[in-house]
C-alpha cells in the first residue's frame, strides 16, 4: 500500500466509523465493519485507483459490511435489550465532530487504561489488531480479545455515541489526553529497544493529538500536550545513538550530551509557538508546564546556555499540580544546575525527609545516581562512588549499569 | 388547518415502495445496471415535474431492514429489538409523500412511477383534519 493511500485511510477511518455509528448505533459491529471496509480499500485502491470521494466509498462499503454482520447476528438470535431512550436528550448537532466523539467514547471511564489505548488505536487510529499487537509486543489473539472485551464493556456501560455535555467534557477530555500521552510514551520508550517497529506509536499519538487539537483548538491542555509531544519528538534523532561495538545496540544519549544540531528545528518552532499561544492566558496545567520546560531546553543552543532558574520554577509549579516523586527529583536536578550542587543536595535531603524519594519505586534508583553526581561535584568522591554502585545495582538496563559502574570506577 | 386560498381540496398520500427481501442486496449493489440507472433518471425527471406542480412533498430511500430497531412495551419494560417489526418477504425500500387533488391523481402518478421503476408501490391515504374525531 502506498503511503498516500495508507494516510488517506487512517485519516478517514474515524470519520467513516462516526458516520455509521451516528446513524445506526451498534458501535462494536460498526467498528468491525469499518475495519473490513479499510481492508477492502487497501486491497483495491492501489491497483484500481482511489475513488473520487473516498469517504463515501468507505461509508458505503462499511454500511454493506454492517448489514451483513447484523443479519448474521439477527439470524443467530433475536436480541432484546432495554430501550435506553432518554426523552430529554437532544439529537447531536449536525456539525458535531465525529472524531472527537469517538475519542471520548474509546476513552470511556468504564474501560481500563490498556483497553482505552487499544480501542483508540483501532477505532480512531484505524490500525489493525495485528499492528496494535505488534506495537505492544503481544499476540494478535490477545489484542483481539482485549478489543472485543472493551467493546462489550462499552455496550454494558450503556456508552452512547453523543458529544459530551459541558459538565463532563473536561474530565472526559482529560481521560483522552492521558491515553494519547500514554501512547506517545509507549512509542518513545520503544524506540530505545533497538527494534524499529512498522507502526510508530509516537507518530500515531502526534497524529491523533493533532486531530484532537483541531477539534478543540482553544483547549489549553490539549494545546500543551501537542506542544509537549512536538518538542519531545524534535529530539528524536539526537536522543539515541548506535553502540560502537554492536550496531543493533541503541543507547540513550542524555539531554546535555545530545548533538543539538540534529534537533528538529521545525518541530521546535511549531511546539514553541503552540505553547506561547496559550501561555499566561489560562492557569497552566501539567501538559503546558512540561511543554514549557521542553521549550526552555529547546531554546538553548548549548547545554550551558540553558535557563535553569526558569526550569526550576516551572518544576516547582508542576510539583504543586502533580506532586510525584519523579517531578520532585527533576526539580532537584534543575535547582542544582541553577544554583549549585550544594543547594541541590540540601533540597534533596529536605524532599527525602518529607517524601522519601530514596524509597519510592519510581525514583529510588535515579535518586542515588543524582545524589552521587552532586556528591562528586561537592568533593565527596567516596560517597559518590558508593552511590553510583548502589544505583548500578538497581537498574535493569545493562547499558546504564555499565555507565554507572564506569563512573564509580573512575572515582576509585 | 385548511388553507382556503390554495390547495383547498388537496390531500396527502404516503407511497410505500416495496422490494423482495431476497433482492435487496442486489438492488443496493454498488454497480447498478445501465437499465436501472436509466430508470432512475426517468423517475427523477418525473419527480421534478411533481415538484413543479406542487404535488411532491418528500421522498426518501431507506436502510436495509437489518439496521432497523423495533421498540416495544413488554411486561419487563420498554425493550428495543434489533431488526424490523416483522420478517416479510417484501420489505419497504423507500417512501414518498405526495399532495394531490384526488385519489385518481395519486393512482395516475404512481402508475407512471411503477411503470418506470418496476416494483410495487402501495398508496396509503394520510388522514386529514376532516377525518379527525
Amino acid at each position: 500500500m502506498t503511503p498516500h493511500v495508507e494516510h488517506l485511510l487512517r485519516t478517514e477511518a474515524p470519520q467513516v466509523l462516526g458516520a455509521l455509528v451516528r446513524r445506526f448505533g451498534h458501535f462494536a459491529l460498526a467498528e468491525d465493519a469499518v475495519q473490513e471496509a479499510l481492508l477492502a480499500a487497501s486491497q483495491t485502491w492501489p491497483a484500481g485507483g482511489v475513488p473520487d470521494n473516498p469517504r463515501s466509498w468507505l461509508i458505503r462499503i462499511g454500511y454493506h459490511k454492517m448489514v451483513d454482520l447484523l443479519r448474521a447476528e439477527q439470524a443467530r438470535r433475536r436480541r432484546e435489550h432495554h430501550a435506553t431512550a432518554d426523552p430529554t436528550s437532544h439529537a447531536p448537532a449536525p456539525e458535531t465532530d465525529d472524531s472527537l466523539t469517538l475519542l471520548l467514547l474509546c476513552c470511556h471511564p468504564a474501560l481500563s487504561t490498556t483497553s482505552q489505548v487499544a480501542l483508540t488505536l483501532r477505532a480512531v487510529g484505524g490500525l489493525t489488531t495485528a499492528e496494535i499487537a505488534h506495537a505492544h509486543g503481544t499476540t494478535e489473539t490477545t489484542m483481539g480479545t482485549r478489543i472485543s472485551r472493551a467493546k462489550q464493556q462499552l455496550a454494558r456501560a450503556g456508552a452512547r455515541f453523543t458529544p459530551p455535555t459541558d459538565t463532563d467534557r473536561d474530565t472526559r477530555v482529560a481521560a483522552v489526553t492521558q491515553v494519547l500521552y500514554l501512547i506517545f510514551n509507549e512509542g518513545y520508550t520503544a524506540t530505545t529497544g533497538g527494534e524499529l517497529t512498522r507502526v510508530d506509536l509516537t507518530a500515531e499519538a502526534i497524529r491523533l493529538t493533532r486531530m484532537l487539537h483541531a477539534s478543540l483548538p482553544h483547549h489549553p491542555e490539549v494545546t500543551g500536550l501537542l506542544a509537549l509531544m512536538l518538542l519531545t519528538d524534535a529530539r528524536r534523532a539526537a536522543r539515541t545513538s548506535l553502540s560502537e561495538r554492536d550496531e543493533q545496540d541503541y543507547h540513550l544519549v542524555p539531554l546535555d550530551e545530545q548533538d543539538r544540531s540534529r534537533w528538529g528545528r521545525q518541530l521546535i518552532r511549531e511546539g514553541t509557538d503552540l505553547i506561547d499561544g496559550v501561555w499566561n492566558r489560562h492557569p497552566a496545567g501539567p501538559y503546558q508546564l512540561q511543554a514549557a520546560i521542553a521549550a526552555v531546553h529547546a531554546a538553548a543552543a548549548t547545554p550551558q546556555q540553558t535557563d535553569w532558574p526558569q526550569i526550576a520554577v516551572l518544576y516547582l509549579w508542576l510539583e504543586r499540580l502533580t506532586p510525584t516523586a519523579p517531578v520532585r527529583l527533576s526539580r532537584v536536578v534543575a535547582v542544582a544546575k541553577a544554583y549549585g550542587p550544594a543547594r541541590g543536595l540540601a533540597l534533596l535531603d529536605d524532599l527525602n525527609h518529607r517524601h522519601h524519594l530514596d524509597r519510592d519505586p519510581l525514583t529510588r534508583q535515579r535518586e542515588r545516581a543524582v545524589r552521587a553526581h552532586l556528591l562528586q561535584l561537592t568533593g565527596d568522591p567516596t560517597g559518590a562512588a558508593r552511590l553510583y554502585r548502589e544505583a548500578a545495582g538497581l537498574t535493569g538496563n545493562h547499558v546504564e549499569r555499565r555507565y554507572l559502574l564506569d563512573r564509580a570506577g573512575r572515582l576509585g | 388547518m385548511l388553507n382556503t386560498t390554495t390547495k383547498e381540496t388537496t390531500m396527502k398520500y404516503l407511497l410505500l415502495a416495496y422490494t423482495p427481501a431476497a433482492a435487496w442486496d442486489a438492488a443496493t449493489a454498488d454497480t447498478p445496471t445501465d437499465d436501472a440507472l436509466a430508470a432512475f433518471a426517468a423517475y427523477q425527471k418525473f419527480e421534478q415535474e411533481l415538484v413543479a406542480t406542487g404535488e411532491f412533498v418528500t421522498s426518501e430511500g431507506l436502510g436495509h431492514p437489518a439496521v432497523s430497531t423495533t421498540i416495544r412495551k413488554t411486561p419487563d419494560g420498554v425493550t428495543a429489538t434489533d431488526g424490523p417489526f416483522a420478517e416479510l418477504k417484501e420489505v419497504l425500500a423507500s417512501f414518498a409523500v405526495i399532495d394531490v387533488a384526488s385519489h385518481d391523481r395519486a393512482v395516475d402518478i404512481v402508475t407512471r412511477i411503477v411503470d418506470v421503476l418496476g416494483e410495487p408501490i402501495e398508496i396509503r391515504p394520510i388522514m386529514g383534519e376532516d377525518f379527525a374525531a
